[in-house]
């Protein structure tokens, strides 16, 4: 599990998060959704390490020093070497995993013939697709995904959401976005972030109905 | 951290950084031992004009070269032929195979210097520029990615150096051999004495310890202006262009160090050198080195890595 204890975020006098102490469930596929700009991927950052903040995060009780080797992130805007071929980036980011391992399942992503380009002429669908090989080929214990389904052809959605119910009886997985027909299928917990808090969807509130929903009750209500 | 290290040696690799910087190298050292060709024609035609004259007045060449020389204030040279023959001896011996590594690492004042800012610039930039940063600080954390990514680029540096070396006395004899093909000038008719005791592993200190500072100046530069390459411009200016300012600028701290360790027989000569304590100025250096690495702890510490 990620649990956060008196986390707060500002940037200047802009308060983003007031003190919130909120669990994401392990094994579990939690969504954080919330409109544009309201600092849903300042979160992730925060739990990633790569931004300030005050109060603490903790992965199963364990600060991110300890845990750095078990997470990993896909962001939106895919960051990887776009000087070099899409396996070329693999065998980095991944961390020098074996060759034959990293075909194996690269391949399940892209074909080895895109594999061999370089990624500068790659499409934004196909840079998601390589990092989600990189991360089955890491298989971290703790899964953060920032508008993962953004850019993926329907047939890639439908595997990525198998993938995810597979990959979450070990992980722990975190993911917002906006498209919510897709997170429907493989969300459990439902966080909405509300003016400076971020809103836990209880099972009674969320009951029968959609994401949708519940996004446009939660951000009337504001 | 090791995997940090290996992933970042990986990368190198990838991307053929080692290749180009080795070949960056190899063109520097082509073109050193080239003018190096021209030095000894130069010396040649001035030794042979100043005999010429003396021959013409009457004088014995010999007996000229036995006496010695003097250089005055204003520039004249009296009793140029024994000054033209020591020139002619220096930079015979200077292409010499016992001389090339001593050449390749004089030229670490002018060339490694820029190379070396060159690669520290480009090495901090890559994953600012592809905000592969998230991934590393993610996985390694702020204080490993820095030390990881600093000690990968030394590794970098210092073993396109050391595999840049037999290259080095292949080219200059390259250049001696096709030299002594096209002249008629007897080598073995000049002789030149040492002014000082060469130690070669004094020489490649020196040339590591102006890769790894510039290297350092290049990376925290590159780091502090988000790759901006104003610090090669920099470099390239005050390497080529400005005169030691003072005492303690580092280029004259350097070329103090250099005048005890290098003949400067060959491409390259020291001009001004204005005296400073040895001590002093390696203490002076080790401590801009710190406060470079200080910085660049600095920035890592403050800047979100998000990039």
């Amino acid at each position: 599990m990620i649990e956060l204890k008196q986390f707060q975020k500002k940037y200047k006098n802009n308060v983003l998060y007031s003190p919130t102490n909120l669990v994401f469930p392990k094994h579990s596929i939690s969504f954080i959704m919330g409109s544009n700009g309201c600092g849903k991927t300042t979160l992730l950052k925060c739990i990633a390490g790569l931004e300030t903040y005050k109060g603490s995060i903790l992965f199963n009780n364990q600060p991110l020093d300890e845990v750095r080797s078990q997470c990993f992130v896909i962001w939106d805007d895919t960051p990887c070497f776009s000087n070099l071929t899409g396996f070329q980036n693999i065998k980095i980011l991944s961390e020098l995993k074996k060759n034959s391992e990293i075909i194996n399942i690269a391949q399940k992503y892209l074909d080895y013939s895109v594999l061999k380009q370089k990624v500068k002429s790659y499409s934004y669908g196909q840079k998601k697709k390589l990092m989600l090989a990189v991360a089955d080929l890491l298989k971290p214990n703790y899964l953060i995904m920032d508008e993962i389904s953004n850019g993926l052809d329907v047939d890639m959605m439908d595997e990525l959401a198998a993938h995810l119910n597979k990959m979450k009886t070990h992980s722990t997985i975190l993911l917002t976005g906006h498209q919510f027909s897709f997170y429907e299928k493989v969300a459990e917990h439902i966080f909405i972030k509300r003016s400076d808090n971020l809103i836990y969807i209880s099972p009674d509130m969320r009951s029968s109905r959609t994401l949708e929903d519940i996004y446009h009750d939660q951000t009337i209500e504001n | 951290m090791i995997r940090q290290l290996k992933t970042d040696l990986q990368y190198a690799w990838s991307r053929k950084i080692l290749l180009w910087m080795f070949l960056l190298f190899i063109a520097a050292s082509v073109l050193v031992f080239f003018l190096n060709i021209q030095n000894v024609k130069m010396n040649v035609q001035k030794y042979q004009h100043s005999m010429e004259f003396s021959q013409v007045v009457g004088e014995q060449i010999e007996e000229k070269n036995e006496e010695g020389y003097r250089v005055l204030e204003n520039g004249i040279i009296e009793n140029p032929v024994a000054y033209y023959n020591e020139k002619l001896s220096g930079s015979i011996y200077s292409m010499s195979s016992q001389y090339a590594l001593s050449q390749y690492c004089e030229s670490s004042l002018v060339f490694f210097s820029i190379l070396a800012a060159f690669f520290g610039l480009t090495w901090v930039s890559a994953d600012l520029k592809h905000k592969t940063i998230r991934h590393r600080v993610l996985r390694a954390g702020k204080k490993n990615s820095l030390l990881c990514k600093q000690i990968s680029g030394f590794i970098v540096l210092l073993s396109v150096f050391a595999l840049t070396i037999p290259f080095v006395f292949i080219i200059q004899s390259v250049f001696r051999n096709s030299f002594l093909q096209s002249t008629s000038l007897n080598v073995n008719d000049y002789h030149y004495t040492s002014t000082i005791t060469v130690v070669y592993w004094k020489q490649i200190i020196f040339a590591i310890a102006i890769l790894l500072f510039y290297y350092e100046f290049g990376y925290t530069f590159g780091n502090l202006l988000k790759g901006n390459p104003i610090s090669i411009v920099v470099v390239c200016v005050y390497v080529l262009f400005i005169p030691p300012l003072f005492a303690y600028d580092i280029a004259n701290i350097f070329n103090n160090l250099a005048r005890e360790i290098f003949e400067f027989v060959g491409t390259f000569t020291l001009n001004e050198v204005i005296e400073v304590s040895i001590f002093n100025g390696v203490l002076e250096l080790a401590g801009l080195f710190i406060a470079m690495i200080i910085c660049n702890i600095i920035i890592s510490n403050t800047r979100s890595a998000y990039a």
